[in-house]
């Protein structure tokens, strides 16, 4: 189902991601110098300007900041997937600190909204990646 | 302190070419079109340009974009025009068509050339309108692509869907704004809307793209071009119409303070209300200051951010100030008079430029706004590149 999708291909900065994802770990870049976390990771802090940079783990928790639910089949290997819902998650540790994914679990097109608590789970996709997702926390 | 630039630039020539949701003519000829016809309605002619000035990016994702085809570049327009005698040219990345006017009024000033032409080409091509059939995702896509999220009404249907949830804001709120630059297109010459009204009903049954953004929400890619040309004060006093003076400007894009995956509603808002603070200081004007506005509407939802921004209503207010009489003919700032992008077709900003130049010039006929001594023009979208520019009648 997932075979015709756009592969991410790592670059040397990017690649410790993907690595942590195959271990069913979600890291983002820390700097070594103030602790502030990016992501997508970038070459140097951008809040203290240090070059020293390392990987994190994250508990991948956090809540839906902006969703849209795509009708569209407009992105190759996504064709009979739609409607899919796509979120931008931003993380417990850290304000504005986003992660791109899908919404997974029941009904996602009708549960999905602003303020949705989530958490990460990790989807092997058959082939050499694993994509970190989110899926609806489960409430007591 | 005063720019020294401000009032000392003008815009005389505007001019579309036939603007058709797919023309028979390719994309290097609707420009040599639009170009020649605004050089003519400034009263000059091909032999005085001597400046070229374009954001010349495809509309095509992928693939190898042919120049001429799929955009048109300084090069094919020095070409078209017969090789003039170009003292000056650039091309604006990152681009917008507003930035690439800042940057024609900028070597003018500076006396670099004398008459700068000005355009903004663009190609509808075949199939589905920005579909991504990269079997890689590279670079930041890598954090995007995997998910689907690649195609860019979905990158401003994320911060839309987020705006909603914390005002309350409603479709129906879009609907009034949506409709009524529908009915302003109309009887517009130019409009690929001119003679295609629509309805609040027909607007609430659109299906959606990428919610909240249904089809309506985007403007209709079109095969067109617009163009303008400008020159300094005191060159334009001796030309056709009255010129259109360039009182300020700013340049947008860049200053997101955000770093994210994707398009955020907070670095939106950082961009604009810096491209805002900008154009205020620049201008020296306020939004009382002006009579007319013309926001950059490609999607629906970045009006809400330019009102928002600009100060014309509070923040998370848009939706509800596009209902009551203020945007409207006869009302303080009337909004897009000729329909804007959503009426008129996607010319990245060359609609909001044309009408804020003819608004100052007294040209707009049964749309014309009365005593419109400064207008505004915007494009772009408020996050990776936009600017805005004031026109003023007097000099």
């Amino acid at each position: 189902m997932t075979a015709n999708r756009p592969i991410p291909v790592p670059t040397p900065l990017t690649a410790g991601f993907w690595d942590a994802a195959r271990e069913r770990r979600l890291v983002v870049r820390e700097c070594s110098g103030c602790g502030r976390l990016f992501h997508p990771p970038p070459s140097q802090c951008f809040a203290c300007g240090s070059s020293a940079m390392c990987w994190r783990e994250v508990t991948g928790r956090g809540s839906v900041a902006e969703f849209t639910v795509m009708y569209s089949p407009r992105v190759r290997g996504f064709e009979d997937a739609v409607p899919y819902v796509c979120v931008l998650v931003e993380l417990d540790e850290q304000p504005e600190l986003m992660l791109v994914g899908n919404l997974l679990g029941d009904r996602p097109v009708e549960s999905v909204r602003i303020g949705l608590r989530v958490r990460t789970r990790f989807v092997d996709t058959g082939q050499d990646y694993v994509l970190p997702q989110f899926e609806a926390e489960v409430t007591a | 302190m005063v720019p020294s630039i401000r009032n000392r630039t003008a815009v005389v020539g505007t001019a579309f070419s036939e603007v058709a949701r797919r023309s028979t003519r390719s994309v290097g000829e609707l420009a040599t079109e639009a170009a020649l016809r605004a050089i003519e309605d400034a009263g000059l002619s091909v032999g005085d340009i001597d400046g070229l000035c374009v954001y010349p990016n495809p509309s095509r994702l992928g693939g190898t974009p042919l120049d001429g085809q799929d955009y048109v570049s300084r090069r094919y327009m020095t070409h078209a025009l017969g090789t003039p005698d170009i003292r000056w040219s650039a091309s604006v990345q990152p681009g917008s068509t507003v930035g690439s006017l800042i940057e024609a009024a900028n070597a003018l000033h500076a006396g670099a050339c004398r008459y700068v032409l000005i355009w903004r080409a663009m190609h509808n091509p075949r199939g589905a309108y920005g579909t991504y059939g990269s079997a890689q995702a590279h670079g930041p896509e890598q954090f995007r692509a995997p998910y689907g999220l690649a195609n860019v009404v979905m990158d401003f249907a994320l911060p839309y869907s987020r705006y909603q949830a914390l005002y309350g804001a409603t479709r129906e709120q879009m609907a009034t704004f949506v409709v009524a630059n529908r009915q302003r297109a109309l009887g517009n010459p130019d409009a690929v809307f001119r003679d295609s009204p629509l309805t609040v009903a027909d607007y609430l049954a659109d299906p959606m793209i990428a919610s909240p953004l249904s089809r309506l929400d985007c403007d209709m890619p079109v095969d067109g071009c617009g163009a303008v040309v400008l020159t300094t004060a005191e060159r334009a006093r001796d030309l056709r119409h009255r010129p259109a003076y360039v009182r300020g400007y700013a340049s947008g894009g860049g200053q997101t303070a955000r770093w994210a995956p994707t398009v955020t509603l907070g670095g939106l808002r950082d961009s604009a209300g810096h491209v805002a603070r900008t154009l205020w200081e620049h201008t020296g004007l306020g939004p009382t200051d002006l009579e007319q506005i013309n926001l950059y509407d490609g999607f629906s939802f970045f009006i809400y951010l330019w009102l928002e921004a600009l100060g014309f209503c509070a923040l998370g207010e848009a939706g509800r100030f596009l209902q009551g009489p203020d945007t409207a003919p006869g009302g303080r700032w009337p909004l897009n008079t000729n329909g804007g992008a959503l009426g008129m077709g996607r010319l990245h900003g060359m609609p909001q430029i044309v009408e804020a130049v003819r608004q100052v010039q007294d040209r707009c006929g049964s749309r014309q706004v009365a005593d419109a001594t400064h207008t505004l023009a915007i494009s772009g979208n408020a996050g990776n590149a936009c600017a805005a520019v004031v026109f003023s009648r007097e000099p």
